[in-house]
Parts: structure tokens; sequence; C-alpha cells
């Protein structure tokens, strides 16, 4: 089934929960009409295009044209396609056509069945949806056909109170060959009590690729009034081109040709190699309440510079930093202050560790009585276990004016810092305000010490992956302003022995089956592959507890305590299984035989994960003749296996999550009548600047001892540094394939 | 302003939640770790229910209908869960009132579910439409309660009753009032080897059935079974006439009022054919022979319409007009039968709407219901013979039967009368699928080529994949037909007939194979089995019905490895030889002209490992499982 844009699963979600059905009135099916005239006369010759370029005559279909215009504007009395009138009211429009050449069965049944939402009214938000769509069908003989809408049939979900619907049509005499070009147009308007003051809309990021080729695309984005839009092509896009038409109204277009269709590959983060044109746009009644949307200077000027391209400037950076400074006494503060502590004799360690069990651990309750919401905290065991509506976690932001506002009754030099994610942008490319996060530099009798949000069981000391070796800014917060400096300085990244996994497994044999016992230690970010596996809900709280004793602990109903507990160790029972077969390819667990949580690894003085867990497998150990095989390479745990084509054919960068190590120590007691045979194999050296595969065996009496070390040393590697990954990548693979032969004497 | 909109956004999601869901304090508590022990990938069990079907004659028109009141008693065995209860409903079903205990108010309180149109892949449109009560518990062990009625408005559609739930069954009623002026059947369906007590009685106006249920498995819980008729106990419910006011009505009293009915939804469905005239004309010129100018027809029809299904109402019996399947290029199976029928006619032949339950189905035409069949295709008649075309399959050749239709029952219109024939069964040799490989040893590497041909049911799905995967993705689906991961690499593949449904796919490559050999000293150790089927074809011990595989089965592979030079052969593994009236495992190797020749047959005929076979069926699986561990050694002299 074709899905039209993710923007429409957004409009169905609003829908199932508060739409309020309302039939189109005579106005708003004159409006359709109208729209559909405008798009269906869009003059990119492209649009009358049926020919396919050579080259993508084997592809499964190619899209001969495509244009996506955005627009925003204040809706006032008798614009274009706004049937109301009143001040306050926004508008964003996204009206998208593309026409493509089916060349196979599978791009006939991509396009065979569309479904749309055609009408949306929320009432809480007062957001309203409309969706028109339109589809032709151009035959080989040139014949054009207009699909009948009126075919679609209505899928409704709805309540006493309320109902939605959703229109599916099924695309009739669609056949290999036929140019199918549809077109949809959304109408997101806002509207506010009193009207609207500001209001920024979701950041888009246009992709100029897709899973067909493209031959011909436009992008244009229309900023009208106090609409303005910040933006800007990255990863090879061509820049947009200004037209200011007036005082108010000016539009970005784009054009591009050419492109080839999207290929996944491993290690990738898309939105860092894929060309695109990213843009936020955004309504302020007043120029200068526009910051939030410009990372510039420009933000307060009440002129046609206001639309144009931001530059994240110092100026802005600057203001973004006292804003944390100035309004430090959110909601959250209060409870940050509950307990009365005097943060100045607190060490960071402390503060960090306080901050994340009071975001993490409790939690703001909220309880419906004679129709009032009210809020409580509490801990979260009290919440899990009452099964009440709760926030947990405080904000990054409300993370940051917290541990600023601590920092500063230390009287230590500090910085803000302004860091790009990884995952979304450079330094250099960043531009919308969603594209950073924030962190603390502390400059203390020379060390520094920095400050990230925490989450459930990040460690102090550790920086979160997607800020880690990035450019960023840093702001030292002086009490004059005006003496306050932007210095660019680049994050820490964490060690690859910082992020280890440690294992000493013991293997015993009994026939083909065999007993892993094994314990596991677990530095860094790795922990968190464990929550949920080896880690569960209740170990947090009773650590937490523990630590943080509650003046008054809640009385809780002991049952449910208790069904929980059981739920969750049951629960952990399973997963450790899978976990262990997924680890080890071709294991079967007969049997778990123990398991302890020795140390849950997030306390600064004990920051390592400890476990220890004993299993009966099957599918290890094979008879072979008289003989058994061990398949003993499989038990340094699964090994990414790149295909050809991905080792021959990569175009761009590897991002690695971070950097990180992996040390398998592993004992296998040989029984007794048995010689073992094929550990010299096991002795393999692969190391280069970007990592390595090294690994030992050797025989000590009736025991085999194999170890292996596996490591990236950093979190991401240039394209011309993919051999020397590829090379201990493949290492490690030929060693996972490797047998150990046990022959009977 | 951050916090506020989350807050915001939270208090919303709440203030729903208070109007969605219903919380539901305990009327009384049972202790839930026996059910938790019993049944641990449960999240409810039906703790005590009663569903009441009562047949009721309007008095104000004579019509007849049937009401169905249900008492539920849901316990969760996990803490503050919503429990989703569904209701499903369609054109001719409406649920009339739903209660659930709201002890706040210690009264009942209606609920609030939150109903729609029923969505499976499948389907593109039905008027089977679902409502989902959500049940909040606090602790596991509550017991919920949910009452509802829902009412047949057409008895014909009340086929069969179930005794699963989606969740385990602890105790549950099924009571049948029935009066004594209406005529109805009940029909009992897979009872055996379940705990279900049965007990009739009779008051002034009625005989009433009652069937109590214990301990029953919810529905769905095992996968690859034969098909819901075939394995849960349930009831065909046969409602067969009565009397109002001294006149006695008939509804579906026999199979031929069965076939009245359907007969009156198939008049004038050919719309107007006019436009399939020069089709079916172009199709057949130069075509000399009946089978040449049929195969045309049936396979254009298999190419060109794409199956979309509607079961909207009557519309999910009565086909679309062949006009209209024609014109839009897609129909679902009764359209697509149409099409065909009325093509062929054309044509000049005599060709027949067929109905037909495919092998999900237990039932067959003895029974007058509409659970009998669930599908449609066109019967062609000539020289005295039937052939069954069935368009929705996309890759079937002329006198080939899919395996869902093959042995099945069909009524096939015959104007005021119809003809009762069932689908031939095929040999399972239809269904062969034989590998032939050569290998040579290179270093550790095995260097060889391979001949694969794939008939029947496995080249019909192959192809209709091959067929619908985009061109550019085609090469790569048939290497991983041909089994490639990391450890082979193809050098070269050739593959025929990937379009033609008359012949056989076949699939040669060359190839290379890593990790399969481990030298330890003078010895090499080869792994010469690439495929391993059924090495994973063990069924759990604990299974409770019967395991469908996805065909019957004929698996044939032979495989050669050239003895290098200087080598003897040290061991071949045990061979596997297991032969039952309901499957062969063979396998085993032998030494022949300087080769080791390892050859496998696999064979299931009925494509059904029966409960009664699982032990020995495990007991093979295991045998053929030490055979893969094994390896071939082979000694330097």
């Amino acid at each position: 089934m074709k899905k039209l844009n993710p923007l429409l699963v957004i409009i169905l979600l609003m829908m199932s929960f508060s739409s309020v059905f309302a039939q189109k009135t005579e106005d708003e099916k004159k409006a359709d009409l109208q729209i559909s005239k405008e798009i269906w006369a869009w003059n990119d010759p492209a649009f009358t295009s049926v020919n396919v370029p050579d080259k993508w005559k084997e592809e499964s279909a190619v899209i001969l044209a495509k244009t996506v215009k955005y627009e925003y504007n204040e809706a006032k009395r008798g614009g274009n396609y706004i049937f109301f009138s009143s001040k306050g009211k926004i508008y964003e429009r996204i009206a998208m056509r593309k026409r493509i050449k089916l060349l196979d069965k599978a791009a006939v049944s991509n396009y065979s069945e569309f479904s749309f939402y055609d009408d949306n009214n929320s009432g809480y938000w007062r957001e309203k949806s409309v969706v028109q769509i339109g589809i032709r069908i151009t035959k080989p003989d040139g014949k054009v056909k207009e699909v009948p809408l009126d075919d679609a049939v209505i899928m409704e979900v709805k309540t006493k109170y309320l109902k939605a619907e959703k229109k599916k049509i099924a695309i009739a005499d669609l056949e290999v060959g036929d140019v199918i070009d549809y077109f949809y147009n959304v109408m997101n308007t806002v509207e506010a009590e009193g009207g609207i003051t500001a209001h920024i809309f979701n950041p888009i990021y246009y992709v100029l690729q897709e899973e067909y080729p493209i031959v011909k695309q436009n992008l244009e984005i229309r900023v009208m009034n106090q609409c303005a839009v910040a933006f800007k092509s990255v990863n090879g896009a061509k820049d947009l081109k200004e037209a200011i038409l007036d005082d108010e109204e000016a539009v970005y277009s784009l054009s591009d040709a050419d492109r080839e269709k999207m290929k996944e590959s491993l290690w990738v983060y898309r939105y860092r190699v894929l060309p695109l044109v990213k843009f936020k746009a955004g309504y302020h009644r007043k120029d200068s309440e526009r910051r939030e949307l410009f990372a510039s200077k420009a933000w307060g000027k009440k002129n046609k510079d206001a639309r144009r391209q931001p530059g994240y400037d110092n100026d802005y950076i600057m203001d973004m930093m006292s804003k944390f400074e100035n309004e430090p006494e959110r909601d959250g503060m209060y409870y940050m202050l509950e307990p009365k502590k005097d943060t100045r004799k607190m060490s960071y360690i402390d503060i960090y560790e306080w901050l994340r069990h009071d975001s993490f651990m409790t939690g703001i309750s909220y309880t419906q009585t004679n129709g009032q919401i009210i809020p409580a905290k509490e801990t979260i065991e009290a919440i899990l276990i009452s099964g009440k509506e709760a926030k947990i976690g405080y904000s990054e932001s409300e993370i940051i004016s917290m541990l600023l506002k601590i920092v500063m009754t230390k009287n230590v030099p500090h910085d803000l810092l302004f860091i790009p994610r990884r995952n979304i942008s450079s330094l250099e490319d960043i531009v919308l305000t969603d594209e950073v996060s924030y962190g603390i530099r502390i400059v203390d009798k020379g060390k520094e010490t920095y400050l990230f949000p925490c989450s459930q069981n990040s460690n102090f000391n550790e920086i979160p992956e997607e800020l880690q070796g990035v450019q960023a800014y840093a702001v030292r917060i002086t009490d004059k302003h005006q003496d306050r400096k932007l210095e660019k300085i680049t994050i820490p990244m964490m060690s690859h022995m910082d992020n280890n996994v440690s294992q000493n497994l013991t293997v015993t044999i009994n026939d083909t089956k065999a007993q892993l016992s094994r314990q596991t230690t677990v530095k860094g970010l790795l922990r968190e592959n464990y929550n949920g596996v080896a880690i569960m809900l209740y170990d947090y709280i009773d650590a937490d507890k523990l630590k943080y004793k509650p003046a008054k602990p809640p009385k809780l109903n002991q049952q449910k305590v208790k069904q929980e507990r059981e739920d969750q160790s049951r629960n952990r029972q399973e997963q450790l299984k899978k976990n262990i077969e997924g680890e080890i390819d071709g294991i079967k667990v007969v049997s778990l035989d123990k398991f302890q949580l020795e140390q849950l690894g997030i306390w600064n003085n004990a920051p390592e994960l400890k476990f220890s867990e004993t299993y009966t497998v099957e599918g290890l150990v094979k008879k072979v003749g008289g003989n058994y095989a061990i398949d003993a390479g499989k038990l340094i745990g699964g090994q990414v296996t790149l295909d050809k084509e991905s080792i021959n054919d990569r175009k761009t960068d590897i991002f690695f999550p971070y950097a990180r190590s992996y040390s398998e120590n592993i004992t296998i007691t040989i029984p007794e009548g048995y010689d073992v045979q094929g550990l010299d194999k096991f002795n393999m050296s692969i190391e280069n600047e970007t990592g390595g595969f090294v690994s030992s065996a050797k025989l000590e009496g009736n025991k085999v001892t194999i170890s292996a070390y596996k490591y990236y040393k950093r979190n991401g590697e240039p394209l011309s540094n993919w051999s020397k990954v590829v090379a201990y990548a493949e290492a490690a693979y030929n060693f996972s394939q490797l047998k150990l032969l046990l022959k009977k004497k | 302003m951050q916090y506020s909109f989350n807050l915001a956004n939270l208090l919303f999601a709440s203030v729903l939640c208070f109007v969605f869901s219903v919380p539901l304090v305990a009327q009384s508590r049972v202790q839930a770790d026996a059910y938790i022990k019993s049944y641990p990938k449960s999240d409810a069990v039906l703790h005590n229910a009663t569903e009441t079907y009562t047949w009721v004659i309007d008095k104000s028109n004579g019509n007849l209908f049937v009401d169905v009141t249900t008492d539920e008693q849901v316990v969760p065995l996990k803490i503050n869960q919503t429990v989703k209860r569904t209701i499903f409903y369609n054109d001719q079903e409406e649920i009339l009132d739903t209660q659930a205990q709201d002890l706040n108010i210690k009264k009942k309180a209606r609920v609030v579910g939150i109903c729609g149109n029923y969505e499976v892949n499948s389907i593109f449109y039905s008027d089977a439409k679902v409502c989902v009560y959500p049940l909040k518990n606090s602790a596991a062990g509550e017991v919920l309660l949910l009452s509802y009625k829902k009412r047949y408005k057409d008895v014909k559609y009340l086929t069969s009753v179930y005794f699963t739930d989606d969740v385990p069954t602890i105790t549950k009623k099924i009571v049948f009032r029935v009066p004594n002026s209406v005529n109805v059947e009940l029909k009992e369906f897979n009872f055996q080897g379940f705990n279900i007590q049965k007990k009739v009685t009779k008051d002034r106006d009625n005989n009433i059935y009652e069937y109590v249920v214990k301990d029953l498995p919810a529905a769905g819980s095992e996968a690859s079974v034969k098909g819901n008729s075939h394995v849960y106990p349930h009831v065909l419910v046969l409602t067969k006439g009565y009397t109002s006011n001294n006149e006695k009505i008939t509804l579906l009293n026999n199979t031929e009022d069965l076939y009245k009915w359907y007969s009156s939804l198939v008049q004038n469905v050919e719309g107007n054919t006019d436009a399939l005239k020069p089709l079916v004309n172009q199709l057949i010129a130069n075509k000399t022979s009946n089978e040449d100018k049929i195969k045309a027809i049936y396979y254009w029809v298999q190419d060109n319409i794409r199956y979309i299904a509607f079961e909207d109402g009557i519309a999910g019996f009565k086909p679309a007009t062949a006009e209209l399947v024609h014109k839009n290029k897609y129909g679902d199976c009764k359209g697509m039968a149409n099409l065909v029928k009325n093509m062929l006619k054309i044509a000049g032949f005599d060709a027949r709407l067929t109905w037909i339950g495919t092998n999900h189905i237990a039932y067959d035409y003895s029974y007058p219901s509409l659970a009998v069949d669930n599908h449609m295709i066109c019967t062609l008649l000539l020289d005295g013979k039937q052939y069954f075309l069935d368009p929705t399959e996309s890759y079937c050749s002329f006198n080939d039967y899919a395996e869902r239709i093959q042995g099945r029952p069909v009524m096939i219109e015959d104007n005021n009368k119809f003809i009762l024939s069932k689908v031939p069964v095929l040999p399972l040799e239809r269904n062969t699928v034989s590998i032939e490989q050569n290998y040579e040893l290179k270093g550790e590497t095995l260097v060889g080529a391979s001949k694969a041909i794939y008939a029947g049911e496995k080249k019909g799905m192959l192809l209709y994949f091959l067929n619908n995967t985009e061109k550019s993705s085609k090469n790569t689906l048939l290497e991983s037909v041909a089994g490639k991961d990391k450890n082979m690499n193809i050098k070269k593949l050739d593959a025929s007939n990937t379009t033609e449904r008359e012949k056989p796919l076949t699939l040669n490559i060359e190839f290379e194979l890593f990790n399969q050999v481990s030298t330890f000293d003078k010895e090499i150790y080869v792994d010469l089995d690439w495929y391993k089927d059924f090495a994973d074809g063990e069924i759990e011990k604990a299974r409770i019905f019967d395991y469908k595989l996805s065909s019957r089965i004929l698996q044939k592979t032979v495989v050669s490895l050239k003895i290098p030079q200087n080598h003897t052969i040290k061991h071949l593994p045990e061979k596997v030889d297991i032969k039952t009236p309901n499957f062969t495992i063979k396998a085993g190797f032998e030494q022949k002209n300087g080769q080791v020749i390892y050859t496998k047959e696999i064979t299931v005929p009925t494509g059904v490992v029966a409960k009664a076979d699982f032990a020995a069926w495990n007991a093979a699986i295991i045998a053929l499982k030490k055979l893969y561990d094994d390896r071939v050694i082979l000694e330097k002299k």
C-alpha cells in the first residue's frame, strides 16, 4: 500500500485521539477543485514526460518529475485556500506532485492502492488539517485517465464521542508501462484563543533521494507576512535560490536533476550523508521574538533579512546561553531544591548522581479527583505499582538550567557548551535549533570536568554518544556579558577502553551438551545494551532506595510489589536466554542454571556493570566420528558480516556509535581421553590506526584458553580508512567460524 | 515553556485515558499464580464466562433472529495493565449493549469502546468491524467483568460458535436456547482431547443445549495449524427453518437451499461483455487446439488482473461483473472467476462459476452453511471432463491445482441444479524439489556447481516473488533462493523458466563455499550439506495441534565430493533411514568411483505432521541433526 507521507500518519495519530469529524462544506469543495486545478497546471515540462533515461531502464520505477511546495502564511480573509477569516490563524501548506513511470509489477503493486485522510479537525490544539489528493494515469498510448476518488472505501474508527475516517482507493487499470501522476495537498492551520503570537512548525529534512531514481525535482518554500524560514542545503545538495517578491513575501527554491535511488549501508547516519535541504518555518507576530527560529542576530530585524539563512553567530549563541541563566526557576527547580542540599559542598559526582536520581527515580504523577488533575511527586516505584499516569525525567534544558545554577554557586570558571548532535549535523551545517545539545565545562585548577544531561543509567564522566568528538562552541560564563566570548572546542571522545565488555567464559563439555559459565564486566556506554536483559527496573529501584533512603517511604500494596518483582524476574530469565542464543550462533539454551547481578554500575565509585550467568546449552559441541568438534570461534559472539558489495562499493564515511572494545577470555576444559587440535588457527592479529582484532589460544594441562580482543579505536572513520576497518572486521568474522577438534586418544 | 508543553501533552493523554478506559475495581480476586505458571505467555485468562444464544421470532414481522448475551470474567496476570477485549460485528451482526462492572458506583456501567473497520493485510475492504473495550486492572488476579449483547439480524450468518478465546479459557459455558418452533442442528467439531461436557435439557418452550468447556488454550497460541475449523472445538450452527404463525419457513435446510441462495446472487453478473470480445478474439487468434485457447485466456487473467479482496456484506458473496473486473484490472476471487468464465464462454466453452472451501476449511457440502466455502473458482466442462481454473493463483498452469484446493469439494453452478464434485488430488511428485551438487576441494574451500529444480507449490511461490519483486533485486532474490550468505560466493547463476508456469523453475549455479572444511593434522573434515533442511524441525513436545508444514513435501538431494588425490575416507556419518506411513527421512553417505556420494530424501505426503507422529518425527529429526553435525573425514595417505 502506498502511504502518502509520514505527515499523514501524524494526522491519523492526532485524529485517533481528538478529531471531531466534519463533512466538507460547499466552500471547501470549491477550494478542493481550485487546488486540484492549480496543481495539475504546474508547468515544469517534466510533468509531461513519459520517457525514462536508458541508464534507468532496468529500475523498478523512475520518478520523472517531482515538485514539493511548502507555504507558510497568516490566514486572512479572502486568502486563496483558507476558509475562515479571523486574525490569529496561521497555516502551513504542503503540496506535492509526483510523476512516476512504472517499469515492473512490484512498482505497479506499490502504487496500486492509496490511503488518505481527507479531513480533520482537532479540538484540543485548535489545529485543522485538510488533505486533497488527485491521481492520473497516462497509458502508453498517451491517453490520460483521472482516477475517480468517489470510488474510495471509507475505513472508520470511532468512539461514542469521536470519529475519524480514512479513505482507501484501489487504482483501476494500472499496468506496467503506465505513468502514474499524483498529488496531495495538506493544509495545516493553527489557531489559538486570542490569536497566536508565535508558532514554530515542525522541522523538515527534505532528502533529494528516494526509493526510485529521480529525473527532475523542484522544491519551493514560500514565506509570507510574519512567517520566516531558516534553512540550509547539506551533503551536496545545491543552495536554495532566493527571490524576495516584496517585504511580505519571499520564495526559496531548488531545482535538482538526475538523482540515483537511495541505497542502505552499514554504519551511516542518514542526515550526515544524504543530500538534503533542512528547514524550519515559524510565525512571530513581533519580529523581535524570532530568536527561537533563527540562530542569528538577524532575528531582531524587522525587514526582509529576517527570512534569510541564519548564521548561528556569536550573538545568537550568547543569547541562548543567557536563557539558561535567566530562567532557572522552572517547575523542576523546586523539586531539585526540595531536600535543601547545600550544593556548594557537594562534589560534581554527587550532584550528577543526585540529579539523575531526582530526574529518573522520581516522577510527577497525575491523579484525577472530581475532574481535577492533581500532580504529586512520587518515587518511580510508587508510580509503577499504582499504575498512575506520570511524567518521568527532566528535559535536557531543565537539567542544564539546574546544573548551571548549581555550578554558579561554586565560584569556579565554567563554560556553557553548544554541541551539534553528530547523528544529525556537524557544527558548520547546523541550521535548526533542534540539532544541538548542551553541556557544561568546568575548568578548576587546570582540570576540565564536563557535565552533560543524564539518562537513567548514565554515569558521571560518560559522554553521550551523539556528542563525542564533535566540534562545538563554548562560552565562558562571566559576570559581565560583554566579556563573554565564543570559543570553538572539541568535545572529548571516550576511548575504546572506556567502553568495554569483558567476559570470562568457562566451558565444560558433557558429550554434546556444554555448560557455559561466564562473568561479564561492562564499562561505559555499552552498559546500556544490558538494560532489560541483565538489569531490570527493580534493580535500579533497589539500588536507589539504598542510597537515597526516602524520608517517608511510600506505603505500597505489597502483593502488587511481589507480582511486579516476579514478572520482572521472569522477564529477565526469558531475555537472558534469548540474548545468549542471539550472541552465540547455533546454540540452544537447555536451562539457565544461575544468574547473579553483582554490580549495577551506576555509581561513580563502582561504575562497572558486573554479572555472572551459567547455562546448559546444546549445539556448540558436535559429535564428529568418534571425536567432538566445538564451534569455539562462535563463543566470542556474533560478528559483523560484510557482503562483497558493501566491502567494495562503500561511498560514505563511517559513523560508529562510539569507540569500543570487546575482550573475551574463554577456558575450555578438555574431557579426559581427548586431545585438542586446531589451536594454531586461533592466533590472529590485525591492528591498524582504526582498531584491531587480536586473538590467541594455548593449551595448559587439560585446559584450552582462547583470548580475543576486538576494538574500534574511534567513533568514526573517513571513507579512505574503510579497508582498514574491513580488515579486522573480516578477521573477527573468520575467527568466529573456527572450530576446535577434540580427538579421541 | 518546554515544561508546560510537556505537562499539557501529558494531561491531555491522561484525560483521554480516563475517557477511554474503564477503571475496574476488583469484584473479587482469584489466585493468579497457578494461571501464570500454566500460561506464562498470556497477559490474562478468561476465568469464567457464559455465552447464551437465543433464537427469537420477531412477532411483528415473523422474522427470526438470534440474540447472544455474554458475561465474562477476565483475570489479568500482570499488574496495572489494560486488558483489551474485542468484539467483532458486521452489517449482519450488531452490538446492542455493553456493560462493565464499575464497583465505585456499585452498578454496571456502559463501556465506551473504540470501534472501527477491522483491517487485515490480505483484504482491501470488508464489512468486518471490531470494537475494542479496554479494561483496566490494578493487581494480577483481579476479576474484571464485561457483559455484552449482540444480535444476528439474519440467522444464516450465524454459522459457527467457537469455544476458544484469544486468551486461555479456564471455564466457559456456551448455551443454545432453541424454541420448539425453530429447527436448529448443532454439529460438533474437534471436541476430542478437550474437557467439554454437554447437557441437553428441555423446558416448556425450548430445547436447551449446554456445553461447559474447561482449560482451553488460547486460539492462535500455536502457529502452523491446519485452519481454525480443523483444530479448535466448535459447533457448526445449522438453522434450517422455523414455524411462525403456523407458516413453515425454510431457511438453509439442505444443500439445495444453499445453492438456491448462492445461485440467486450470481444471476446477471456478466455485465456488458462486448468489451471482452475483441480481447478474447485476439487471445485465441491463431490458437487451434482447445487447450491452447483455454490457456491463453486463463493465463491472461492470471497475468493481468490484480487480486484485491472486497468482502463487503452481500458483496462478500456476489461477484463483481466481468465487465467491471476487466475494466478495473483488479478483482477478488469471485470477480476473477467470473471474468474467466465469461471470457471462456465468449470463446465458445462451457464454463461455470464454482464455490469451494480451501483446505483451511474442514467441511463439505453436506452441511447447508455459509461456512462451507470461502473461495470461488471457475470450472470448465470439456469433453465430459471437469477442469478447475483458479485465476487468483498467479503462476498455476492449466490442469495443475494449488494445494489449497486439491481434494476439496466443489459446488458447480448448473442452472437450477448444481453439480457436486471434487478437485483432484495431484501426485506428491508435483511438489518435487531436487538439488544436485558436485563439489571439489580447493584447500579449505569447496568449489562446486549445483542444479536445483523447483516444481509445484514451491515453484508457484518462487515465481510469484520473483515476478513481484523489483527488477533490480531479482538476482539478489535468486541468490538467496540458492542459499547465498557470507560463506557462499556465487560465481555464476543461471535461472530458467522464471516466468514460465508450465515448467519447473531451475537454478544452475557455480559457487565456492567457505568455512565448511576444517583441516586438523592429516584429516580433513567436510560438511557436505549446505542447506540442512528441517534442522530446526523438532516439534515442541507439549504442542496440542497437528503441525502443518508449508506444503506437501518431496525433497531429494544428491551431493558428490571428489576425493582428493592421496586421500582416503576415514569416516562417513551414520545414515538415517526412517520410514513411517506418514513421512520418510532418509540420508546417508557412500563411496563410489572416487567420490563421496551423499543422498537425502524427505517426504511428507500429507504436508502435516500429526500429533500421534510427533515422537517418531522428533526422533527422526534428532537423528538427522546428528548426521548434519557429523562430518565426512578424509585422511591423507
